[in-house]
């Protein structure tokens, strides 16, 4: 293989793990706007959704074609209970109790996903089969191209929604101010709700995607939701275009230093950026006052 | 200095806006050494934007604020009552994580320095300085007829008391000013008198009083210059009796209960 | 106050006491072993809970600072045979320094930040931990850290470390207390609920939360190097986020309001598996469980529960931490 093309090697596999965490940022992004809670759940949302998906297809024998689905919307009732239980009885609760109700969460998701299947990895079998395309002396996995088309296909649902759709633009109303949306009539809990669902059944998503190429398990959570925060700040937290330029940016930057310095310390590059990020620019690289009016689409 | 070594605070033509809402407009003001100063307006008018930009709270967009001379509108919030600035809030901000003497005894942080290692250790000077706090503490209580109560806990004591221990907090410090901010809301008649000793009294050891208030009768018998605001602009300022009579105050302002006498 | 000083001193003393004749019931080595382990965690939680309760701030991060105070002290004394005296301060200097580097950006932004860039440091030392291969043995680890010897007493069992240890709480817990009860507590205590009020009396607030984060770093590197000298083999393992969150985890559990709270919860999450041994494997479902119902139904933890109310230290009058 020339060189140029390991390098498009690496950029194919960085753009993959980079939707990922594009997808998990949108999730951060979507409770941050109606709550300005940091979910550290999010990440295990991811994971929840890549088990479920592997317990319907693997042990119920469901086709993958309905797993998945299952699987999600399994993952966005679960978001809707948790919102329901834990985070909507705390009124006026300081921000440091809603951080730990969010990791209880994530412990309890985590405990209840080794409760039930065990330490043990699992994978699902590929969207449409494991025949390698091959591109330019690259291969491409025909689950990168789907995960690449979820993420595009994500987004393009989440602009038509929060622009076309009431529920969508009440969300929207909700994120700039939440008394004037209860004034002009919107259930502002209702929507709080919502968007806990919707970014539980995004991560959902996001887990079933992956689970095919890369094996899940119940820790697998905390690595992809850190590094989908890092994907948020990165992005601007709020900025759901942000969060996808980062997230792919991210995912590229970790799959070369994989691949040119040391794969060992390839989980720490996301991370590290996630720190420059937090000391040198907290309002995300983009943020200059034209790009924070694209905020919420 | 308009009023030279008199001025112990002045405002110049300052502006403050939050988004398309002017809240104050090239607002100017002096208050005199050793007066009790009032800051009436309806609601909306600025009051305790004010404050916020004297304590530091917030910044003006344009304008300048002095202090003894000294320009204090630059300054962080706690290096503000390190000047000799201090204040209480509208909305009553008292600390319910502690007893009544120790949401005192954090009035004396300025006249403290102990470290968090030497607070640690509490060896001779810390311990020293913690006992001078507690007994500044109880001498204030004392000032504020309040002593007795301070193992107590804030919700044990009625709202007013609540009250007197926020003002006894700011007078504790032995601030040069005092900022109260609507010191009356809440209070009845009775518990108003003791508020005008109280605020009398504070003038007394020296403390110059700048007060927002409502209660306009309060603030005609106690004041000795009233500055009286509208959407941010001063429309009047003078004595009681100057402002009482002044049209536009009466216009904006007092119109309903004063315009008809 | 010399009344204060002597509470201070006496609770103190107290928790050294009653540890000591727990020691003495209790004697079987495997059990004082793991008291030992319990006051390692309860000189973190302490930190912790100053950091948590009292300035309101959070940390993901601790078993990442517990971790850099072991590892240095381990590869000091190993690798570059330096006596324990010196990689003692070392230690303890190296963890502060970096908690003062990573806290002084992170502190001025919202309690969720600090959170995350806790977390991620926690991560990225776990990584070094793991790829640093040379220095500190990778997954695998590296043993052979010498023991240490005070006062000519070499701690060589379990009992004498126990002394050790509980002495060293005792020490930590004096130090905290007088700390909640000075001009510096009552500022951390007035940030916690008021911060904006807490800076109209003077308090600068960024410095004080920097100072009690970097102080819980040095309390969590002085448990590492406890650990290190205890234990005497390292491995990365045992500094995984995991034992961060369980960390916070047993400080809100005990009531994050309150450092008795941190010593309750500390106690009850170290011993409860241990003596629950067939929840083994659930332990992580057990703590979530345990976590989440106490944030919703008691979010000011079990410290002050009436029920064992007998059972809790009594504060006097006039003196409240």
């Amino acid at each position: 293989m020339s060189f140029a093309s390991q390098l498009l090697q690496y950029t194919l596999s960085g753009i993959t793990i980079g939707s990922i965490y594009a997808l998990v940022a949108i999730g951060f992004n979507i409770i941050y706007n109606s709550t300005g809670i940091i979910n550290l759940a999010q990440g295990d949302f991811v994971m929840l959704g890549g088990m479920i998906a592997v317990f319907f297809h693997n042990t119920l024998h469901f086709p993958l074609v309905a797993s998945g689905p299952i699987a999600a919307l399994i993952v966005a009732l679960i978001g809707i209970l948790f919102e329901r239980f834990a985070i909507h009885p705390l009124k006026n609760a300081s921000v440091i109790t809603l951080v730990i109700i969010t990791i209880a969460a994530s412990i309890l998701f985590k405990g209840g996903a080794m409760f039930l299947w065990g330490k043990d990895a699992y994978s699902l079998p590929s969207f449409s089969g494991d025949e390698p395309i091959r591109f330019l002396g690259a291969t491409i996995l025909p689950q990168t191209i789907w995960i690449i088309c979820v993420l595009l296909f994500i987004v393009a649902a989440l602009v038509c929604f929060f622009r076309y759709t009431m529920v969508g633009r009440a969300m929207k109303a909700c994120s700039y101010n939440k008394r004037a949306a209860n004034i002009v009539g919107i259930n502002v809990n209702n929507m709080v709700m919502l968007s806990f669902g919707l970014s539980a059944l995004i991560g959902g998503i996001a887990g079933v995607i992956i689970t095919p190429i890369s094996l899940i398990e119940y820790e697998k959570g905390s690595l992809l939701g850190l590094k989908g925060f890092g994907a948020a700040v990165f992005g601007g937290l709020g900025n759901m275009g942000g969060a996808v330029a980062a997230g792919i940016l991210i995912g590229l930057l970790e799959s070369y230093s994989a691949g040119l310095l040391s794969s060992g310390y390839k989980d720490a590059v996301a991370l590290i950026i996630l720190l420059l990020v937090l000391f040198f620019r907290p309002g995300g690289i983009f943020a200059r006052k034209e790009v924070q009016k694209l905020k919420h689409y | 200095m308009n009023n030279g070594s008199d001025t112990i605070l002045a405002a110049k033509a300052v502006t403050k806006r939050f988004g398309g809402l002017v809240a104050v407009s090239d607002l100017s003001l002096d208050v005199r050494h050793g007066s009790i100063t009032a800051i009436i307006g309806p609601n909306g008018a600025g009051k305790t934007t004010l404050f916020n930009l004297i304590s530091g709270l917030i910044r003006p967009d344009s304008g300048t604020i002095f202090f003894k001379g000294e320009r204090i509108d630059t300054k962080r919030p706690w290096e503000i009552p390190y000047l000799g600035i201090s204040r209480t809030f509208q909305n009553l901000r008292v600390f319910h994580n502690m007893n009544i003497i120790e949401n005192v005894m954090t009035g004396r942080y300025t006249h403290s320095s102990g470290g968090i290692l030497s607070c640690a250790a509490r060896l001779g000077a810390a311990r020293r300085e913690e006992q001078k706090i507690r007994e500044k503490a109880l001498y204030w209580m004392k000032f504020m007829n309040i002593d007795g109560i301070g193992a107590k806990k804030l919700k044990e004591v009625p709202f007013e008391t609540q009250r007197i221990v926020e003002i006894t907090r700011a007078v504790a410090a032995e601030p040069e000013l005092v900022l109260l901010d609507e010191p009356a809301a809440g209070l009845n008649i009775t518990e108003t008198k003791n508020l005008i000793d109280t605020i009398y009294r504070i003038r007394e050891i020296g403390t110059t009083v700048l007060i927002v208030e409502h209660d306009i009768d309060l603030i005609m018998e106690i004041s000795d210059h009233i500055i009286v605001l509208d959407f941010g602009k001063k429309i009047a300022d003078g004595t009681a009796k100057q402002v009482r009579n002044d049209r536009k105050v009466i216009a904006v302002y007092l119109g309903e209960e004063y315009g008809k006498q | 106050m010399k009344k204060y000083l002597t509470t201070s001193f006496s609770k103190s003393a107290y928790v050294f006491t009653g540890a000591v004749i727990l020691m003495a019931i209790v004697r079987n080595p495997y059990h004082v072993g793991i008291l030992v382990f319990l006051g390692m965690n309860i000189i973190i939680t302490i930190g912790l809970s100053l950091l948590m309760g009292y300035a309101g701030q959070i940390s993901l991060g601790q078993a990442a600072f517990f971790g850099i105070g072991a590892y240095t002290t381990g590869i000091l004394t190993t690798k570059l045979g330096l006596p324990v005296a010196v990689s003692f301060p070392l230690s303890i200097l190296l963890t502060i320094s970096v908690a003062f580097v990573i806290g002084i950006p992170t502190l001025r932004l919202r309690g969720h930040y600090l959170a995350m860039a806790t977390l991620g440091l926690g991560e990225i030392v776990h990584i070094v931990f793991n790829e640093l291969i040379p220095l500190t043995g990778g997954p695998s680890g590296f043993g052979n850290i010498p023991l240490i010897r005070i006062f000519g007493i070499e701690l060589d069992n379990d009992y004498k470390y126990f002394i050790f240890v509980w002495a060293i709480v005792a020490i930590v817990l004096f130090l905290s207390l007088n700390i909640i009860n000075s001009r510096v507590g009552r500022a951390l205590k007035a940030i916690h609920k008021e911060e904006q009020t807490a800076s109209t009396l003077g308090v600068n607030t960024s410095r004080l939360k920097l100072s009690v984060f970097v102080l819980s770093s040095g309390f969590a590197a002085l448990a590492g190097f406890l650990y290190a000298h205890y234990v005497t083999f390292l491995s990365p393992g045992t500094f995984s986020l995991g034992f961060s969150i369980l960390l916070v985890t047993m400080v809100a559990v005990g009531g994050m309001e309150n450092i008795w709270g941190a010593l309750i919860g500390t106690t009850v999450l170290t011993l409860l598996p241990e003596y629950l041994r067939f929840f083994k494997d659930f332990d992580i479902l057990i703590y979530g469980i345990i976590l989440i119902s106490i944030m919703i139904l008691r979010p000011e933890g079990l410290y002050g529960i009436k029920i064992p109310g007998f059972l809790l230290p009594r504060s006097k009058k006039g003196d409240n931490e």
